[in-house]
């Protein structure tokens, strides 16, 4: 009985743990998956890089008028790229709000997609998007190589790109704009840069 | 070991690793209410003001099938209650891929990056098959160590693997995505 007993319990460890193994390759492969992918052909070239300075487009608005995206107007643009049916960007539309009110002295939020009008025209009435400049426009997130939402890109004063990124909560959106004050692309960037200050130091 | 009890012990091992499953489901889609408010609405199958009732109550009843589950009192109601979500889940999946609309967020363990797929239809009927032998199996039966062991074992590897499909299934939608775009 004892030595059933004892056999039965190996056998279950050793499964649970055969179990473990594959579930954990099969997720190795999934977040493998996700840093190949934007090696491929399309993706290689992600866009206008930091620092450059930013395509000039002047796009209709949702609601009418138009707005000039892109153009050295003295002032911030926060472009967020979003989608209807993108669950996330939903869940930030409440943090840009705050944001664009917080920052309005020099921060323009803009909301921008790509699709059909009249599902744009519901989305933008039933979240209230109208404090919001929104525009549709296929070429914006091409030339900003947009391949995955909700994304941001915020440009500078001087029409040059500050920062840009896939944004998924709170605290994305806001390095952005940090790191636009400080001068840094991003985390990376401004880790690379201390590294390399104290490196000099020590010199 | 005779038929009545080897049922029960199938039973036991279907009505657990349901109950974990339904669990984490609910865990998933509680910790981000707002996200999972949006992939209920993609959806498209309600009226917006009952998307939002839906999205609050989904989960708290996944959670109540699952506990109800592991109960001997309760086990038939969470069974049947079970059953009624994956009708629900599978019959949602089910329109929406008939329409087309395959690129949307299935929702299964919150913003998951799951998309939608025959796939899914086939996983919701195989849990609803484990839900129908939680119901048919007898809830109360003598167990003996060995048969606990079995029980507990069989569930958590069932419960691995069921993730482990759901990954996989996840990771062959991102194949067929760099398969079209190399294209």
């Amino acid at each position: 009985m004892t030595a059933l007993f004892m056999s039965n319990v190996l056998l279950w460890v050793a499964n649970i743990a055969l179990v473990l193994t594959v579930l954990a390759l099969a997720r190795q492969v999934g977040v493998l998956n996700e840093r190949v992918a934007p090696v491929g052909a399309l993706t290689m070239d992600h866009g206008p890089k930091v620092g450059e300075s930013a395509p000039v487009f002047t796009l209709p608005k949702l609601g009418g008028g138009a707005i000039a995206i892109g153009s050295a107007t003295g002032r911030s643009q926060l472009l967020f790229f979003l989608s209807p049916t993108c669950p996330v960007c939903k869940k930030l539309l409440p943090i840009l709000r705050s944001l664009g009110q917080h920052e309005r002295a020099t921060l323009d939020v803009v909301l921008a997609s790509d699709g059909e009008a009249d599902e744009h025209a519901r989305f933008y009435q039933r979240e209230k998007l109208a404090p919001f400049p929104y525009v549709l426009s296929p070429d914006l997130g091409m030339t900003f190589r947009i391949s995955k939402l909700p994304y941001a890109v915020v440009i500078g004063p001087d029409g040059l790109i500050s920062a840009k990124g896939l944004v998924n909560n709170r605290e994305q959106i806001e390095s952005l704009l940090i790191a636009q004050e400080m001068g840094v692309a991003s985390l990376q960037d401004y880790r690379a840069k201390t590294r390399s200050r104290a490196e000099a130091s020590v010199d | 070991m005779d038929y009545a009890v080897s049922f029960f012990m199938l039973g036991e091992v279907a009505r657990l690793t349901i109950a974990v499953i339904f669990a984490l489901a609910a865990f998933h889609a509680m910790r981000e209410w707002t996200v999972f408010g949006g992939i209920v609405e993609q959806y498209r199958i309600a009226p917006r003001w009952l998307v939002q009732i839906a999205a609050r109550v989904l989960p708290p009843l996944e959670l109540a099938a699952g506990a109800a589950l592991v109960l001997p009192m309760t086990s038939g109601i969470g069974a049947v209650l079970g059953l009624c979500l994956m009708a629900l889940f599978t019959m949602a999946i089910t329109v929406n891929l008939a329409r087309g609309r395959v690129s949307i967020d299935c929702g299964c363990g919150g913003a998951s990056g799951q998309k939608l797929s025959p796939g899914l239809v086939v996983r919701n009927l195989v849990v609803a098959s484990g839900l129908i032998i939680a119901l048919m199996a007898p809830s109360r039966g003598e167990v003996d160590n060995v048969s606990t062991i079995g029980v507990i074992g069989a569930s958590l590897a069932l419960v691995g693997l069921y993730f482990a499909a759901n990954q996989l299934m996840t990771n062959l939608q991102a194949f067929g995505a760099l398969g079209s775009r190399s294209r």
